[in-house]
C-alpha cells in the first residue's frame, strides 16, 4: 500500500488537483482539510506519513498549522504549497518545521519528486 | 506566412546536412570509440540542432535534442563509456530526428511516433545514469582521491581576501576533528521561488549542524535571487561526504549535488588560475554582457525619434527633388545611399517601438480558465503566435476588444458540455487566439467552435431595436446580417448584465479597432462557430494614404479607409432628399463634397467630378475632391489641443515637398 | 521682476511672457484648417513640425487692413505644445515690475479680460496680454460648448 498522505488546502479545486496527482503515483490519500486547524485535528487523529499544507487558509494559516503539527509530532513530514510570491512565508515555513516546499501551479512530477525526495 | 516559409526551408535544409554528417560521425565514431573528436562534433551538431528546431517550435524534436545532447556532454567529459548499448541509441536517435524531419517537411509538426518514443527512452537512459552517477559520485568522494572538474570550478569566485579566511577556518576544523567540504548544487530548470529553496538547503544544512562559512552567491545575492541554477557552499561538519550529499538530495527540485572535501591546494590553484584567464576574458566578457543588455525606453522618446525620423525622411525627399532638377550623375549613388539608409532606420526605429503579442494575450489564459468555470463550459484554450510584433500603442489598445470577443465566444458561441455532446461535438470547446503577420499588417483571430450566429436572431433583434426595418432585413445577405452586430446599439439592452461579463457590444470592437487604423470581419457557420479577424497595421505612426487637392489645399485619406475612386459625370449625381447619391453596382452611396465641408464654394464648370469612395463601418460614403494625385506613405503628426475641435482631421502630415496635408477622419463624415 | 518679449501688431505695442517664447521665425507659408476655430490661422511646417498658428488680432479684435501681411511668428511653447502667433515685428526683450503695471481703463471687454496691464516705459505703451490665459479660455468654451 502507498504512502498516506493528508492534504490541506481550503481550494477544493487545489484539493481535488493533488489528489489526483497523488493517487496516480500511488499515494493514500487519507484526509483532506480546508483550513489550519481542521489539518491539526485531522492530523491527530490519521496520523499520516506525509502533510500538503496550504499557506494561506481561513481560520488558521498553514504556519500556526505546521507548528501545532510539530508539537504533536516533532517527525511529521509537512511539505509546504506555496504560490509564487510568498517566498518569505515559505521560509517562514520552513522555519516553523516544514520539510519542503513545492510550487503552484504544480507540475505532478516536481510534486512527486518532493514527496519521494522526503521518504 | 511567408516570412516562417522561408525560414522552414532553410532549417530542413541544414537539418538534413546535419543529420547526413550525423550519420557519417557515427560510422567513424563505432569503429573508433574513445575518439573524443568525433563526440565533440556530434556534440555540436545536436547543439545545433537543438537551437534550430527550438527555433522553429518544434518542441519534441528540441527536446529530444536537448537529451541527447545532455548524454553527449556526459561522454565527451568522460562521465560515461561508450559501450555497444549507447552506440545502438545514437543511431536510433539519427534515424528517428530524420524521420522527424521528413514529417516536418511535409507539413508536420515532427511530432512522429517514434520520436516521441525516443524521447522516453532518453529520459530512461537518463535517469539509470544519473543514479549511477550519484553511487559512483559517492564512493568517488568517500575514497577522496578523484578530483572533479566540476568540484574545483568551486573555487573560481573566490577572492584573495576570502580565501585567508577559508584557509583559516581549514585549520581550525582540522584542529578540532571536523570535516570542511565544498558542496556544489543544481537546481532543476526553471525552479521557482528560488530563494526559498535556497533558503530550504541551507536551513536543511543548519538542521544537520553543519557551519557554513562560505556561500556563492553570497546570501545577499541570494536573497536577490541573483542566481542561475547552481549554489556552492563551503561547510564545516562532523557528518560524512555521503551524509550530506543524501541530505540535500532530499530536497525537492534540487537536481545534483556534489560534495569534495575543501583543498587548499585546489583553491590556490583555481584563483591563480582565475587571475591569469581574467585578463584574456574581460573582452569576452564584455562582449556577453552586451549582447545580453537592454534598457528600458520612455515611449515618448521613442516618439519624439520617430519625429525626427519622419523629417529627415522629408529631407531626403526635398534633396531628392531638389538635384532631380540639375541631373548630376555623380549624386546619384549616393543618394540611393541615403535613400536605402533612411529606410532602414525607418524601419529600425518602427520596431523599437514593436512588442511582441504575448504582451497582451499572457493575461487571457486565466481569463477563460475563470469564464469557463464560472459558466460552466469547458474551453481548450489555444494561443498561437504570440511572438508577433506589433505597435506599443496598438498593443496598449487591443486588449480590451479581445476580452470582449473572448468572452463572447466562451458565453454564446462554445455550448455547455451536454449540449456539445449531444451534438456529436467534443465535449470541450475549442478556442483560438492567433495572432500573425500578414502584408503590412498584423491579423488576430478569435476562432471558436461553438454554435455560431444565429441569423434569425439577430434580424429579430435588429428590427425590435430599429436598426433596419423588416423589408430592408429580407434584401439582406448572410454577410450583411452577420454585420448587424457590429451596429451601435444592437447589444446595448443586453448592458446591464454587463457586470457578469456578457452582451459586450460588437461595436465598441469595431470602433476601438478602426480607431486603430484597422478593421474587423467575422465569420460564422451554424454549429460550426465563429471567428472574427481583426487586421491591424503594424504601426500607427506611418500610414498608407491618398493624396487628393481640395481648392489647392492637399488632404490625404488612408488608404485603409478607400474603397476605390471614381470619375463622375454631373449627371450621374441625384439630389435624393436633400442628400446628393449615385448608384455604385446597383448600391445607392450617400455624397459628401469637401469643398461643401469646408465651406470654400463649388467649383465652376467641371465636367466630370472625383469621387473617392471610402467605407464607414458597413456603408459606403462618396467624398468628391478637386483632384487625385497619388499613394504615398505618410507619417502621421498630431495637430495638438487647439485643434482638436476639428473633427474631420485624425492628424497631419508633412509631404516631401514640404506642404502640409491633413488627414481626413472618414468616420467624421457620417 | 518678470522678463516680457515686446513685439508689434499693427502700431500697437504687446508684450508676452518670455518663458513660453522659443523662437522667431519668418513668415512662412499657412496651410489652412476648415472648420478650426476663429482666432487659428491655419498650420505651418516648422522644421518637419506641424505647429498651429494663431492670429491675436482676431482675439482682441483688431482691425485689420484688407491685405494685411504679417512679418512673423512668434513660436511658443506651453504645455508641451508648440503654438505659434502672428506678429508684425518682434521689438525687445524688457524686464517689469508686475507691480508697476497700470491697470487698463478700456471698454472693450476682449482687453480687460485678456491684458495684465499695461506696461509704460520711457514714451511706450505696451500691453501686456495674459496669452496662456486666453488660450485655455478659448478651450474651456468649447468644453461648455460640448
Amino acid at each position: 500500500m502507498g504512502r498516506r498522505v493528508l492534504i490541506v488546502d481550503d481550494a477544493a479545486f487545489m484539493r481535488m488537483m493533488l489528489r489526483d496527482i497523488l493517487t496516480k503515483a500511488n499515494y493514500e490519500v487519507v484526509g483532506e482539510a480546508a483550513n489550519g486547524q481542521e489539518a491539526v485535528d485531522r492530523y491527530k487523529e490519521l496520523r499520516p506519513d506525509f502533510v500538503t499544507m496550504d499557506i494561506t487558509m481561513p481560520v488558521k494559516d498553514g504556519i500556526q498549522a505546521i507548528r501545532e503539527i510539530k508539537q504533536i509530532d516533532p517527525n511529521a513530514k509537512i511539505i509546504v504549497c506555496s504560490a509564487m510570491g510568498q517566498q518569505a512565508m515559505v521560509i517562514e515555513a520552513i522555519q516553523a518545521g516544514a520539510k519542503d516546499f513545492i510550487v503552484k501551479p504544480f507540475q505532478p512530477s516536481r510534486v512527486i519528486e518532493a514527496l519521494q525526495k522526503l521518504e | 506566412m511567408p516570412d516562417m516559409d522561408v525560414y522552414l526551408t532553410v532549417f530542413l535544409e541544414e537539418a538534413k546536412e546535419n543529420i547526413q554528417e550525423l550519420n557519417d560521425l557515427l560510422l567513424e565514431l563505432e569503429k573508433d570509440k574513445g575518439n573524443l573528436e568525433i563526440i565533440n562534433s556530434i556534440f555540436r551538431i545536436i547543439h545545433t540542432l537543438k537551437g534550430m528546431a527550438g527555433t522553429m517550435e518544434f518542441d519534441v524534436l528540441a527536446q529530444v535534442s536537448h537529451k541527447l545532447e545532455s548524454i553527449l556532454d556526459l561522454l565527451r567529459t568522460n562521465k560515461i563509456k561508450l559501450n555497444q548499448d549507447l552506440m545502438n541509441l545514437l543511431f536510433k536517435c539519427a534515424d528517428s530526428i530524420e524521420e522527424s524531419l521528413n514529417d516536418i517537411a511535409s507539413g508536420g509538426k515532427g511530432e512522429t511516433f517514434n520520436i516521441k518514443r525516443l524521447e522516453v527512452e532518453l529520459d530512461n537512459y537518463l535517469v539509470t545514469l544519473k543514479d549511477k552517477e550519484t553511487e559512483y559520485k559517492k564512493i568517488a568522494k568517500t575514497e577522496s582521491t578523484i578530483i572533479n572538474g566540476r568540484i574545483k570550478d568551486c573555487y573560481n569566485n573566490i577572492n584573495e581576501e576570502t580565501m585567508n579566511i577559508l584557509k583559516h577556518v581549514y585549520q581550525k576544523a582540522q584542529e578540532k576533528g571536523l570535516n570542511f567540504y565544498f558542496l556544489k548544487i543544481f537546481l532543476l530548470e526553471n525552479v521557482q521561488l528560488k530563494q526559498a529553496r535556497a533558503y530550504a538547503i541551507y536551513h536543511r544544512l543548519e538542521e544537520l549542524g553543519c557551519e557554513i562559512v562560505y556561500t556563492y552567491p553570497s546570501v545577499e545575492e541570494i536573497e536577490k535571487e541573483n542566481f542561475d541554477r547552481e549554489l556552492v557552499f563551503g561547510i564545516v561538519t562532523s557528518k560524512s561526504i555521503g551524509e550530506i550529499a543524501e541530505a540535500i538530495n532530499k530536497i525537492a527540485e534540487v537536481q545534483s549535488v556534489y560534495v569534495d572535501e575543501f583543498s587548499e591546494s585546489l583553491m590556490e590553484e583555481a584563483i591563480l588560475e582565475k587571475e591569469k584567464q581574467q585578463e584574456e576574458n574581460i573582452e569576452n566578457n564584455e562582449k556577453e554582457v552586451k549582447l545580453l543588455k537592454t534598457i528600458r525606453v520612455d515611449i515618448n522618446k521613442l516618439d519624439e525619434l520617430m519625429n525626427l525620423m519622419a523629417e529627415l525622411v522629408i529631407a531626403r525627399s526635398r534633396i531628392v527633388e531638389t538635384l532631380s532638377k540639375y541631373n548630376l550623375k555623380e549624386v546619384d549613388e549616393s543618394l540611393s545611399q541615403l535613400s536605402r539608409i533612411t529606410l532602414d532606420l525607418q524601419n529600425i526605429v518602427m520596431k523599437l517601438r514593436m512588442v511582441p503579442v504575448s504582451f497582451v494575450f499572457n493575461r487571457f489564459p486565466r481569463l477563460v480558465r475563470d469564464l469557463s468555470q464560472e459558466l460552466g463550459k469547458k474551453v481548450n484554450f489555444i494561443i498561437r503566435g504570440e511572438d508577433t510584433e506589433l505597435d506599443r500603442t496598438v498593443a496598449d489598445e487591443i486588449g480590451d476588444p479581445l476580452v470582449h470577443l473572448i468572452r463572447n465566444s466562451i458565453d454564446h458561441g462554445i455550448e455547455k458540455p451536454h449540449e456539445r455532446i449531444a451534438k456529436g461535438k467534443p465535449e470541450a470547446g475549442t478556442l483560438i487566439l492567433s495572432a500573425r503577420h500578414e502584408g503590412n499588417g498584423v491579423i488576430i483571430e478569435v476562432e471558436d467552435d461553438g454554435r455560431g450566429m444565429n441569423k434569425e436572431e439577430i434580424l429579430r433583434k435588429a428590427i425590435e431595436k430599429g436598426l433596419i426595418s423588416s423589408s430592408e432585413a429580407s434584401k439582406l445577405s448572410d454577410e450583411e446580417i452577420y454585420n448587424l452586430v457590429f451596429l451601435p446599439g444592437f447589444s446595448t439592452k443586453t448592458v446591464s448584465t454587463e457586470v457578469s461579463g456578457r452582451g459586450i457590444g460588437m461595436d465598441v470592437v469595431k470602433a476601438t479597432v478602426e480607431n486603430l487604423k484597422g478593421t474587423v470581419s467575422l465569420e460564422t457557420k451554424k454549429d460550426r462557430g465563429t471567428k472574427v479577424t481583426i487586421r491591424l497595421p503594424l504601426t500607427l505612426a506611418i500610414i498608407e494614404a491618398l493624396l487628393v487637392t481640395v481648392d489647392n489645399d492637399v488632404y490625404a485619406i488612408p488608404i485603409a479607409n478607400i474603397d476605390t475612386t471614381q470619375r463622375l459625370a454631373d449627371g450621374e449625381l441625384k439630389v435624393v432628399e436633400d442628400r446628393e447619391v449615385f448608384l455604385l453596382r446597383g448600391e445607392i452611396i450617400p455624397v459628401v463634397r469637401l469643398r461643401d465641408l469646408f465651406g470654400y464654394g463649388r467649383k465652376q464648370g467641371l465636367i466630370k467630378e472625383n469621387i473617392v469612395i471610402v467605407r464607414i463601418g458597413n456603408k459606403k460614403h462618396g467624398v468628391v475632391v478637386d483632384k487625385l494625385l497619388g499613394q504615398d506613405d505618410i507619417v502621421i503628426k498630431s495637430l495638438g489641443s487647439l485643434l482638436s475641435d476639428v473633427k474631420e482631421f485624425s492628424g497631419g502630415a508633412i509631404l516631401g515637398d514640404g506642404r502640409i496635408a491633413l488627414i481626413l477622419d472618414v468616420a467624421s463624415l457620417m | 521682476m518678470e522678463d516680457v518679449l515686446s513685439f508689434k501688431i499693427l502700431d500697437q505695442e504687446y508684450a508676452i511672457s518670455i518663458e513660453n517664447i522659443e523662437s522667431v521665425v519668418d513668415i512662412t507659408e499657412i496651410t489652412r484648417v476648415p472648420n478650426a476655430r476663429y482666432f487659428i490661422e491655419g498650420l505651418i511646417n516648422l522644421r518637419g513640425r506641424i505647429v498651429p498658428i494663431i492670429d491675436l488680432a482676431k482675439i482682441l479684435q483688431i482691425k485689420l487692413p484688407e491685405n494685411h501681411k504679417y512679418g512673423n511668428i512668434l513660436v511658443l511653447k506651453i504645455n508641451d505644445e508648440e503654438i505659434g502667433m502672428l506678429v508684425d515685428e518682434v521689438e525687445n526683450v524688457l524686464t517689469i515690475d508686475p507691480a508697476k503695471l497700470e491697470k487698463i481703463q478700456s471698454k472693450k471687454d476682449v482687453y480687460s479680460e485678456n491684458v495684465k496691464g499695461i506696461i509704460k516705459i520711457a514714451n511706450r505703451l505696451i500691453v501686456y496680454i495674459d496669452l496662456i490665459g486666453i488660450l485655455e479660455k478659448e478651450l474651456q468654451k468649447e468644453l461648455k460648448k460640448q
